[in-house]
């Protein structure tokens, strides 16, 4: 048996190995096809990501939202919940802060970030808690309705950057926020600030939810078993109201955190892609909080090598995009390599029968 | 029987027994942790019936879908009249004139009986692809008369009951030119009256010259209907004979690998006060339709009410609304003299009421989760498995401990996901969940359902137990032989009434038998037990 389990964890090594292998060569026939250096591209794309102080402190700023929406994602997911609409709970949580942040002044800065932040958090909530009262109330399904919310908060929000609250008439952004309000910057060069720190206490907090009270045990039994939790005496519905308004409370943690520490002010279409972003890293980390870190600065990382492959080589962008895209497609598609897996070892063992 | 047909059937049987229909030598299939078939030896006589005895997980259905081409075996060969064959599919195995009819049918609901038997063998129509849907009917009829199994081709299979639907199956497999059929414990779903037809029928496919390998772990069904019996135990075959020359108990010990209780001891009940009445309770089945009708009933402490019926008459519903998983319609749900109708499973439990669901795999454990997630369900929110809502792990991990400790739970450790450990073990894992909080009234339904018999034995044992500590028991069952032996008064249910209210010691296998296929029981018995109990 002992032999087995080890069998067991070398599989698990050699599906990521194989899969970043495939990926790569993928990778390199589309590169090839387009008349590019592969070996040299993916240099770049690494050393762009990883080394040097500059590249990796750009890397964890770039994975410092991803880190709250997949959390966000997490806390759905756990609950049995698809809560699609993280985008819009993020978006919502910025404008908040912002606000908050432009708005108020003379406070110790102390203050007015945790101001900021706390009504980022219940906005996110609320906005994430309609459609979760409506899934227990009405049964709707939580799916489309947290996608229509997404449009709510995307042109509820660009109505108010473009008019109440548009200060620059070149482009629809706000103001900027106090002094009082930023998080501050933790190195000269590059925008990563105190907000990492957030997210690396979020993360404790959030593996702590869920692993250790009793709301994150009713959030795991709902999440995997939902007859045998309403069976046990799970209070189902109040678990999935709870999964919802933490969920959208950490997505807009995040929106508040990205505002007050990266752009200052709230800009149309600043953080595009980023709740969606969120729920991957979240399945890449196979919904683990701790996992979802190091997803999430991987996944920071390969964006921001991109970055640095597009100023320093002549490969264009989209070329690049689709690179970036392959390899995270190898990466979550595990359950391709599971199925080769089955298949080789189904027929080593046909082959020693016949032998 | 006739003598005369008795006489021409041994004859048969000795000219059969000179031809071996299937051979399986040395037999291994190695699945990752578990080795399902450890060289094993089958040989099967032509024109005899072989009973195929054991434990779940004793390795039966693997060897079985070894045979029917589902798993080739690691080692080992199978010969077929004499020739060694490979068989690496169905295909192949029908081909082989395997024949196999699986626990759950498979069978297409909204197809006519015609359909689902010539599916995919369909008769054409002159040489093109349109099916000759006459042709294939009056096959089907041909086929239904020469074995005498009657059946209507035009019905469709979701409205024909299962004991019909099973006869489909058995159509079907004859319709592919089956000469040895493999029954996958076919009576499980069988009213005794249905079981007999069935074996009528079995008897009639041998006497045609078919040869049926049944698998069971019902040893009265062994002895009745075999000639032969093989038993398995842990992928192994530990035992082989003549039927006539074995007994139930050397079985029963053989399958077990130890001395088992075949009979429960079990003393008088020491009824008291009533702990849960129904009254004039309607349920609503998924689709809105009453699966519950006007039905009312008592539960005493320190006693077992057994609820006997095939299953499907709305028992199902019955025991989700007592326990509050589904919404009641009308009528009366009273706990101690407490209306509890309209509470939640929480506050059920909370009043005393502890629940061993039909369906383990998904009500009954979060087959996901660890065992400590499963042992504290219905405690996790209170003091001292938590406190403050944060989990105390060593609280949870000394109490999880104890419960494997004191039911005998086989696992390798705490921390191992449920759908690693075996059916019996699982339930023993629901059992002393329920019983931890000293329960008022333990709902239990179908409590032993796919359970081998020792575990089976113990489950009984812990409900009868329960009871002696003055737990009252509402026992729900579709195994008549589990309701006669645990209970003390039986209710028997058939399309969601109650045909009828018994005493333990009125109730004998055929006048419960009738009364669970809808037939009330003659006017002797109904002047003595149906005064008391008007409904």
């Amino acid at each position: 048996m002992k032999r087995l389990l080890d069998n067991e964890t070398i599989r698990g090594l050699i599906m990521v190995l194989f899969s970043v292998i495939l990926a790569m060569a993928v990778g390199s026939l589309v590169m090839l096809i387009n008349g590019y250096q592969p070996l040299k591209v993916y240099l770049t794309l690494f050393k762009g990501a990883f080394f040097g102080k500059r590249n990796f402190l750009t890397s964890l700023q770039r994975a410092t939202p991803l880190v709250f929406t997949s959390l966000a994602a997490i806390f759905a997911f756990r609950t049995g919940l698809f809560n699609l609409g993280i985008e819009g709970q993020f978006l919502i949580g910025a404008v908040i802060a912002t606000f908050i942040g432009f708005t108020i002044s003379g406070l110790n800065p102390v203050f007015h970030v945790l101001l900021a932040l706390c009504c980022a958090v219940a906005a996110g909530a609320i906005w994430a808690f309609i459609p979760g009262l409506l899934k227990v109330k009405l049964k709707t399904d939580e799916v489309i309705i947290t996608i229509m919310f997404n449009y709510l908060a995307r042109f509820g929000v660009s109505y108010l950057v473009n008019y109440p609250l548009r200060e620059s008439a070149v482009a629809p952004m706000t103001p900027q926020i106090k002094p009082s309000a930023e998080l501050v910057r933790l190195a000269q060069g590059t925008q990563l600030n105190t907000g990492f720190f957030i997210a690396l206490f979020m993360v404790l907090l959030a593996a702590f939810l869920l692993s250790r009270t009793t709301l994150g045990f009713g959030m795991r039994n709902v999440g995997l078993a939902p007859r045998f939790a309403l069976f046990g005496g799970i209070p189902v519905n109040k678990t999935i109201l709870m999964g919802m308004l933490l969920s959208g409370a950490f997505a807009g943690l995040g929106g508040g955190i990205e505002v007050l520490g990266v752009y200052r002010r709230f800009m149309e279409d600043f953080s595009s892609g980023l709740g969606f972003d969120g729920i991957l890293v979240a399945l890449l980390a196979k919904r683990n909080p701790l996992g979802a870190l190091f997803a999430a600065i991987f996944y920071g990382g390969l964006k921001s090598g991109a970055m640095v492959l597009e100023w320093t080589s002549d490969i264009p962008r989209e070329l690049i995009g689709t690179i970036v895209a392959i390899i995270i497609f190898f990466m979550a598609a595990e359950s391709i390599f599971d199925f080769i897996w089955n298949l080789g070892n189904s027929r080593v063992k046909a082959v020693t029968k016949e032998a | 029987m006739t003598p005369r047909e008795t006489i021409l059937d041994h004859k048969n049987k000795r000219q059969n027994n000179s031809a071996i229909a299937v051979c399986m030598k040395n037999i291994t299939k190695v699945f990752p942790r578990v080795i399902a078939n450890d060289h094993v030896n089958l040989t099967v006589n032509k024109g005899e019936i072989l009973a195929l005895v054991g434990e779940n997980g004793a390795g039966k259905t693997t060897l079985m879908n070894i045979l029917y081409g589902l798993y080739l075996p690691d080692e080992g060969s199978i010969e077929i009249k004499g020739e060694e064959v490979r068989i690496d599919s169905p295909d192949k195995a029908i081909r082989l004139g395997m024949g196999m009819v699986h626990q759950h049918f498979k069978m297409v609901p909204t197809f006519t009986v015609t359909e689902n038997i010539t599916l995919g063998n369909e008769p054409a129509w002159g040489k093109g692809i349109f099916v000759d849907k006459k042709k294939a009917r009056a096959q089907v009829i041909a086929l239904s008369e020469q074995y005498g199994l009657k059946i209507d081709p035009d019905q469709r299979v979701r409205d024909i009951p299962v004991g019909l639907q099973q006869r489909v199956e058995i159509l079907k497999t004859l319709y592919r030119k089956a000469e040895v059929l493999i029954l996958d414990e076919p009576t499980a779903i069988l009213t005794p009256q249905e079981t007999r037809e069935l074996f009528n029928v079995i008897r009639g496919l041998v006497r045609d010259g078919k040869t049926v390998i049944f698998i069971t772990h019902k040893l009265k069904e062994v002895m009745e209907i075999s000639d032969q019996v093989v038993v398995m135990r842990r992928g192994r075959v530990v035992y082989t004979s003549r039927t006539q020359e074995t007994t139930p108990q050397k079985l029963a010990n053989m399958m077990v690998g130890r001395e088992v209780l075949l009979q429960l001891k079990k003393t008088p009940a020491k009824r008291g006060e009533v702990v849960l009445a129904v009254k004039n309770l309607t349920v609503l089945d998924n689709r809105g339709l009453p699966a519950v009708r006007r039905i009312s009933f008592e539960v005493r402490k320190g006693m077992v009410l057994g609820i006997a019926g095939v299953e499907g008459n709305g028992q199902t519903e019955l025991v989700e609304a007592i326990t509050g998983l589904r919404q009641v319609e009308s009528g009366n749900i009273v706990l101690e003299g407490r209306e509890i109708g309209m509470f939640n499973p929480r506050r059920r439990r909370e009043l005393g009421m502890a629940h061993i669901p039909e369906d383990r795999m998904t009500t009954g454990l979060n087959m996901e989760a660890n065992l400590k997630d499963n042992a504290i369900v219905n405690s996790y929110y209170k003091s001292p498995i938590s406190k403050l809502n944060i989990l105390n792990f060593k609280v949870i991990e000394k109490f999880t401990s104890r419960l494997v400790k004191e039911f005998d739970i086989r696992t390798p450790n705490l921390n191992v996901v449920a759908n690693t450990l075996s059916g019996g073990n699982l339930q023993k894992l629901v059992l002393a969940r329920e019983l931890a909080g000293k329960p008022k009234i333990l709902v239990a339904s179908q409590p032993t359902r796919g359970l081998d018999i020792g575990s089976i034995e113990f489950v009984h044992q812990r409900i009868i137990d329960a009871r002696d500590s003055g737990t009252a028991v509402l026992l729900i069952s579709a195994e008549l032989e589990e309701i006669l032996s645990l209970s003390d008064q039986i209710v028997v249910m058939y399309e969601g009434r109650i045909v009828g209210i018994l005493e333990a010691e009125e109730a004998d296998e055929e006048t419960v038998g009738l009364m669970m296929a809808g037939i009330k029981p003659d006017k002797k018995m109904k002047d003595t037990s149906f005064k008391e109990k008007p409904f």
